[in-house]
């Protein structure tokens, strides 16, 4: 021991003595960037301006955007600390960005990550069966989908009603409240040549509206109706409030759930219309502690997960897809790091919070089939180089990259009175 | 009890007239006599033997046997005559306690009965009655006492009860499954370990460089850390921020110091020679998830508050140094005290053991959540060792013997030099064009704002100091009056400038994150206990 560390000694001093970051191999610089994204997060929780920005700039020589896992996630990290830095200025802050957040192109990220990844593919095929078993033998079929609008969840998704219905296919409704009017058109079009192409009774229903502002008559619910929801990665956004001053001088355990007015409402109003199933999917990763530093340690492992597989689906080449795909990732990130109060959307929680707030708000959960489990999971396996996993937990079904879960997937519906 | 006759060895002392003493128990009462004296002995030096010592061999039979003295009476066996002798006046029968000879002291040294032993050689003999009992124990005799959780086999009764004491209460995990108790023996073996070296090769050509790299990362940090510079002199300068910037960029290297200190004295000594008041500390813990930590997690997160707490409460304290606040708050202090009180343990860089903590405490929580699930085994995935998740997972286990400490200084985060006030606008000019170079994202951006954010920082804070501390104060509880301090640092003046046309909420933006370490304090106060009388009372998480 004593021999291999004093013949490695001159290596450190001449590590330690240049400020070289030449000489470090991926793994040591990799380990360094951890450090040095910690030990910035710490000085910008505690603000320390000047000691932040010396490590944003040892950040900045080590990382980039276009390198190994590690060196994209440092450099998304580093950039969503840097804007929270800013944001200390709002005035610069807003010059910057000329008046509003920097726009990504958020459809087609959604749509390489649907293609690259097998995540939502997973989700869709577990909705997609649940979604039938839940309302099967219905005659009148109503499902909202809040937020996704991505055809390849609700072209099978009409297939495989019209494939299911006795007696012929039953009516089915679609409606689809987002804010994201162009992609609603173009889904609404394909939903209604397959259907038509199927025969079936379709009617597509757009809603042009976000969550927050959703009120029941603009579903347009008719009596009678078996209604299912969905929402993917959306949900959370109804957890936004303005907590700043709360983050500030309240403190609450990171894992307990807080109660959130918005988000009650918005249960109760679902609970009202009585769902036979609510199919939710969400990260499966806590991002919404009122500290900082919590929040970016699980933003840390979480996307560490994410840009791993990312970076492997693209086998480490660098592609414009993967650059769109990982912005917006980015841009998640620097709404969990730099955000605070409303503006601060992405809150993600773990299933496990989830499933108390749901329980507290009067659902439970359905159990997800097995053979949904099974086939879903031979599918994930075989998927691209391997590495995603499927396990449950408690009633929800959880994608992982290598045994870290991601996203996770569950299926809710309303205790009596439905 | 037969006594063997040391004089066939040909050591100096072996002559002599007691050496053949007619009684064991006259040796004994000796022997108890001399250790009944005040004046403790000192230990000899291993290696060197004295050569006027008398070499004893005494038979297995002795060595092994307990309570060789016993009471005719009721048989009560003692393992000292003066302890019999004391029994037999309660019989009323005649006793007598042998008073010390009064022959002068002869050192006696022992040797090991077994003709193989090392220590058979009177040259090794070793000094301690009691020690030769121990070895003999050790080495020759039956292992008769097992540890419950390991099953550790001893012979000696004490051996057994001090492992049990630390059994399980602290555990580092090497990737090829090993588990140890010390932390020494758990860098030794890192850096043989083959797994290590194994996965090294695997994923990287350059195997020996990498794992070389990795065992330059591990191992280094406890002789930096042990023998750390002192930290850069504080020189003195005039600005409002300059002595706390560079108090600062010593005081991360103190941390070092100190927490390696606090190992062997309570760190008061040190603490108070670093900090003048000790204020509201920003102590950054991280508490991702530390309801859910469990086991050893949960003694590794009371590490982590009570060493960051003293980490960022230097800085805290010296920033308090610069401004007029009165130590409301002896927010740091239970931080410290935990940090003091703490274990025994090693100064665990409270950085990376954030991100272990979370590590574990992630992973049991989820464990400990999911029902089904041996495949959700966190930390056993075979991952290449260049992905981010595996880098995080070792960065984690590296712990505290890592790269960070010595990062730390190899960061410069400690270079006072462009932590200067005064000379801030020209360092900042200088570094930017240094760094001009590799910003591959918003380039210039940065640089600007680095130049904008030193300048508004340095100009409106001596003078926002003072007019914002009140309105600081006032919409906070009494707690947090010392946040003013670290607030202004960061040119909270520009707040103030922006206050009368915003208001609140560009007060509440702009110490935005800053203000995160509000809920800090907190966090490590929590983990010290009870000593803290906020206003908004938290209870300590479990």
């Amino acid at each position: 021991m004593s021999s291999s560390s004093s013949s490695q000694k001159p290596d450190v001093t001449l590590s330690l003595s240049l400020p070289a970051t030449d000489g470090l191999n991926p793994q040591e610089r990799g380990v360094k960037l951890i450090h040095l994204l910690l030990t910035c997060v710490n000085h910008v929780s505690a603000g320390n301006l000047h000691h932040a920005d010396a490590c944003l700039r040892q950040i900045s020589r080590l990382a980039s955007v276009t390198g190994d896992p590690m060196q994209r996630l440092s450099a998304r990290f580093a950039s969503a600390l840097a804007a929270r830095l800013v944001k200390r200025w709002p005035g610069l802050y807003k010059a910057l960005n000329n008046g509003g957040p920097v726009s990504c192109d958020v459809d087609r990220a959604r749509s390489v990550f649907s293609r690259a990844l097998p995540c939502l593919s997973f989700a869709y095929a577990v909705i997609n069966r649940t979604l039938i078993q839940a309302v099967s033998g219905e005659r009148e079929i109503h499902v909202i989908d809040l937020g996704s609008g991505d055809p390849k969840l609700w072209v099978p998704y009409i297939r495989a009603v019209a494939d299911n219905g006795s007696d012929g296919p039953p009516c089915l409704k679609i409606t689809c409240v987002s804010r994201n009017k162009e992609a609603q058109e173009s889904l609404g079009a394909r939903l209604v040549k397959e259907a038509e192409s199927l025969k079936m009774s379709f009617q597509f229903n757009p809603v042009n509206a976000g969550l927050r502002e959703l009120t029941l008559d603009m579903l347009q619910i008719k009596t009678g109706e078996a209604l299912a929801l969905t929402s993917i990665l959306g949900l959370h956004v109804l957890l936004a409030e303005d907590d700043r001053v709360d983050a500030h001088f309240g403190l609450r355990r990171s894992n307990e759930v807080k109660e959130c007015k918005r988000m009650n409402e918005f249960l109760e109003m679902v609970k009202s219309i009585g769902p036979k199933a609510m199919l939710l999917v969400e990260q499966e990763s806590n991002h919404n502690s009122s500290r900082l530093v919590d929040r970016f340690v699980e933003g840390l492992h979480f996307y560490s997960a994410l840009f791993d597989s990312v970076d492997a689906a693209f086998g480490g080449l660098s592609r414009p897809d993967r650059t769109v795909l990982e912005e917006m990732l980015g841009k998640e990130i620097e709404n969990i790091v730099a955000g605070e109060g409303m503006e601060r959307e992405a809150r993600h929680e773990r299933y496990s919070m989830w499933a108390v707030r749901l329980t507290r708000a009067g659902f439970r959960p359905i159990r997800l089939w097995y053979e949904v489990m099974e086939e879903a999971r031979r599918a994930v396996e075989n998927y691209g180089s391997g590495g995603f996993k499927i396990a449950s937990q408690k009633g929800s079904l959880m994608i992982c990259w290598h045994d870290r879960p991601i996203y996770a997937v569950s299926a809710w519906n309303c205790i009596s009175f439905c | 009890m037969e006594m063997e006759n040391s004089s066939q060895i040909p050591f100096p002392a072996a002559s002599g007239e007691s050496n053949i003493p007619t009684a064991g128990n006259e040796t004994k009462a000796d022997q108890l006599a001399e250790t009944a004296q005040p004046t403790k002995k000192k230990r000899s030096l291993p290696g060197m033997p004295d050569p006027d010592a008398e070499v004893i061999a005494l038979s297995p039979k002795t060595l092994l046997s307990t309570n060789r003295f016993v009471c005719e009476i009721c048989n009560k066996g003692f393992q000292r005559d003066q302890n019999l002798q004391l029994h037999r006046r309660g019989h009323n029968l005649p006793w007598k306690l042998r008073q010390r000879t009064s022959k002068e002291v002869r050192k006696r040294v022992y040797v090991c009965p077994e003709p193989t032993c090392v220590h058979h050689d009177p040259s090794r003999a070793l000094g301690d009655l009691t020690g030769i009992k121990k070895h003999f124990c050790r080495k020759h005799g039956e292992k008769k006492y097992k540890c419950e959780r390991c099953s550790k086999k001893y012979a000696v009764h004490s051996d057994w009860k001090a492992h049990m004491k630390t059994c399980g209460t602290r555990e580092y995990r090497c990737d090829c499954g090993t588990l140890f108790s010390r932390r020494d023996s758990f860098i030794t073996h890192r850096a043989f370990c083959d797994a290590l070296a194994q996965e090294g090769a695997r994923t990287q050509p350059l195997a020996a460089t990498s794992s070389g790299g990795d065992l330059k990362v591990q191992i280094l940090a406890p002789p930096p850390a042990a023998s750390s510079p002192p930290p850069p002199p504080l020189t003195p300068s005039t600005g409002v921020l300059s002595p706390v910037l560079s108090i600062q960029s010593s005081a991360e290297l103190v941390p070092e110091n100190l927490t390696a200190q606090i190992q062997s004295s309570p760190g008061t000594a040190a603490l108070s020679s670093s900090t003048t008041t000790v204020t509201a500390a920003p102590a950054v813990t991280t508490r991702p998830t530390a309801a859910a930590v469990r086991g050893s997690s949960s003694t590794s997160t009371g590490l982590v508050s009570g060493s960051t707490g003293i980490f960022s409460s230097i800085f805290n304290a010296s920033n308090s140094a610069e401004l007029p606040q009165p130590p409301t708050q002896p927010a740091s202090y239970p931080g410290l005290i935990c940090a003091m009180a703490g274990p025994d343990h090693q100064a665990i860089d409270p950085i990376s053991l954030s991100l272990s903590s979370s590590l574990y405490g992630s992973s049991s929580l989820f464990s400990a959540a999911s029902e089904v699930n041996p495949q959700l085994h966190y930390g056993s995935s075979p991952q290449p060792a260049l992905s981010a998740t595996a880098l995080l997972q070792k960065a984690a286990q590296i712990g505290a013997t890592s790269s960070s400490s010595s990062f730390l200084r190899g960061l410069g985060l400690a270079m006072p030099s462009p932590s200067k006030a005064q000379d801030n606008a020209s360092t900042m000019a200088s570094a930017t064009s240094s760094s001009s170079t590799p910003l591959h994202w918003t380039s210039g951006v940065k640089l600007e704002i680095n130049s904008l954010a030193s300048g508004l920082g340095l100009g409106l804070s001596s003078s926002g100091s003072s007019g914002f501390n009140g309105s600081l104060i006032s919409p906070s509880t009494s707690l947090y009056g010392n946040k003013p301090t670290t607030l202004d640092f960061l040119g909270l003046g520009v707040g103030a400038s922006e206050t009368s046309s915003s208001g609140l909420s560009a007060f509440l933006s702009s110490i935005g994150g800053g203000l995160d370490m509000a809920s800090a304090p907190l966090a490590g106060v929590r983990r010290a206990g009870d000593t803290w009388d906020d206003p908004v009372d938290r209870k300590p998480s479990v």
